[in-house]
């Protein structure tokens, strides 16, 4: 029996056909979304556990990187604060790219020196490395990385 | 923490499969199992298939981006194939695969931030040289270059540049200069220049439809500049910014050319066979679809002129229905809504998903509320979905920004000990 024949007999099959393929494609769609919502979690665990592995200490206290770009300053958004005025609202920026943290000057009036020399550009990071931001002197440590 | 385990490409795979399949399977009710349905078929499941073997080899930690381009394509293909009767858009199915390929190599180029904030300079030669090239090779009324095999539509390209432009500059907002006592950042006064050559441009061309979109990128991407580092929007600012708004608003409103004066003071029933008739003819179609449709290839609205491309949305629901059309737009949504499930990690990629979102969704709403005579009818393209190799390849590089905005590169891969 021709196709079209067969469904003449149910005037309706279009309609029903129609209605079976949008709500297969919604449930694609759906599952887009929550692959999407999974994949936030699974990027948020490799984040964290490449952020911890290096770790700035500035005396007795530990600041773990674990955020995407870490700021350091005055203003209350900033990821390490400091209310030293000789430290600006936004002084140093230090981000993760392509597995090396690197740190930025964001203009701040005294400047960030690393290893005793003040950066102009982007400097990678390394074990041991000691960065001056005002009166605060940090030392770039090893920090443990997470077990998947 | 333990990382947990995302959902498996494979699976996904498999529905966008029985997705396409279902689709298909309409299209066999409305023209019987032909040669040509089961050839369309063959091409857009074994697109699918090839399409994530090949995601398989390609560095990735975010599939969404590339398996709505893998359903959005496969659909948009069968409409098609299906407008004004049946035959296989090969040209389209071509520029989808073409889409998806640009789509994994702007991935790779911007997927390093610190890289691609590097490339700043490139980013800026590439813009004018696309403006010289639109002022040079297209006319005062045109805005195509015909190449002979193939016709470009260059500011189709301007778009994913300027992206680039608005987002690689944020970063520099801290690093102000001072001139005759005024403190100024040169990135966004290089950001407004080009937004000022493009308009012009546009206006020389007469192609002021893409020019909302521009405009909505560079807005988005002094937006981010204001928040720049975290910075708290003031009162006063937002007030300000709507003024702004507004103003240009009715600047634009007035100074307008007399074509578009035309266009936006027209009343499409009163000129239904003159300058409303594109318009009219897509509201009837979508009327009449209803919600089911008439059926792949029973539609009428393919006599009317850009009936696949400017008003695209209106000849899918005639056929398909507008559960179909909507469920079309919700999907192509899914592509700039992802990044509020996945958000970027750095400001660099913040800026390119922000501005990918303003491209598709001006879009967006200019075609499909300029074809249902919500907003005067501009003429651009449904991403993805409208036909036009350019807009096409366009928007793949666009795709490709938003999946390097969720799958940032971590990691150096180590190097294999001697």
């Amino acid at each position: 029996m021709d196709l079209s024949q067969f469904f003449a007999q149910y005037p309706n099959m279009r309609e029903l056909l129609t209605a079976i393929a949008v709500i297969f494609v919604d449930i694609c769609g759906l599952m887009i979304l929550v692959s999407a919502v999974r994949e936030r979690a699974h990027g948020d665990a490799l984040w964290t556990r490449e952020g911890h592995a290096l770790m700035l200490k500035c005396g007795e206290d530990v600041f773990p990187l674990g955020a995407a770009e870490v700021v350091i300053g005055r203003h209350p958004a900033s990821d390490i604060r400091f209310l030293d005025a000789d430290i600006s609202r936004f002084h140093a920026l230090i981000s993760l790219s392509n597995g090396k943290w690197r740190i930025e000057d964001l203009g701040g009036a005294n400047g960030v020196t690393v290893n005793g020399t003040r950066i102009t550009a982007p400097r990678v990071l390394h074990t041991s490395d000691v960065i001056v931001i005002g009166k605060r002197k940090f030392t770039v440590i090893k920090g443990k990385k997470e077990e998947s | 923490m333990a990382v947990s385990k995302t959902i498996s490409h494979p699976f996904l795979l498999l529905l966008v499969l029985i997705a396409h399949t279902v689709m298909l399977l309409l299209v066999a009710l409305s023209f019987g199992f032909t040669t040509e349905v089961l050839k369309i078929g063959c091409y857009i499941l074994t697109a699918d298939l090839v399409g994530s073997i090949v995601l398989q080899f390609v560095h990735r930690e975010s599939c969404t981006v590339d398996t709505v381009m893998l359903l959005v394509m496969g659909m948009s293909t069968i409409y098609q194939s299906c407008f004004g009767g049946l035959q296989f858009a090969l040209r389209h199915f071509l520029f989808g695969i073409g889409a998806f390929i640009m789509c994994q190599i702007s991935y790779l180029l911007v997927r390093n931030p610190y890289r691609a904030e590097k490339l700043k300079p490139l980013w800026y030669i590439c813009f004018f040289l696309l403006v010289g090239a639109i002022f040079a090779l297209t006319g005062s009324r045109g805005i195509w270059i015909d190449l002979g095999f193939i016709t470009l539509q260059p500011s189709e390209f301007v778009k994913p540049v300027f992206v680039l432009i608005a987002a690689s500059s944020i970063s520099t907002q801290l690093h102000k200069k001072t001139l005759w006592g005024i403190h100024f950042v040169p990135d966004n006064l290089m950001l407004i220049l080009c937004t000022v050559v493009i308009a012009g441009l546009q206006w020389y061309c007469r192609d002021l439809g893409s020019l909302p979109t521009f405009v909505a990128v560079a807005g988005c991407g002094m937006l981010l500049r204001f928040y720049y580092l975290r910075e708290k929007m003031s009162f006063r600012l937002i007030v300000f910014l709507a003024v702004c708004a507004v103003g240009a608003g009715i600047a634009a409103w007035n100074l307008a050319p007399a074509y578009v004066q035309e266009r936006l003071h027209t009343n499409i029933w009163a000129d239904m066979s003159g300058s409303g008739y594109q318009q009219v003819k897509a509201l009837v179609a979508i009327a009449e679809g209803g919600w089911f449709g008439k059926g792949a290839g029973n539609g009428t609205l393919h006599n009317v002129a850009a009936s696949n491309t400017d008003i695209v949305f209106s000849s899918i629901c005639e056929e398909w229905g507008l559960f179909t059309g909507m469920m079309t737009v919700i999907l192509v949504l899914f592509l700039p809504m992802s990044m509020l499930a996945v958000p970027p990690r750095s400001y660099y990629h913040s800026g390119l998903a922000i501005g990918v979102a303003a491209v598709i969704m001006v879009q967006m709403t200019l075609n499909i509320f300029g074809s249902c005579n919500l907003i005067p009818f501009t003429g651009v393209t449904l991403p993805f979905i409208s036909q036009g190799g350019s807009s096409m390849l366009s928007c793949g590089i666009l795709a490709g920004f938003l999946k390097a905005a969720q799958a940032p590169v971590l990691t150096q891969k180590k190097k294999a000990a001697a």
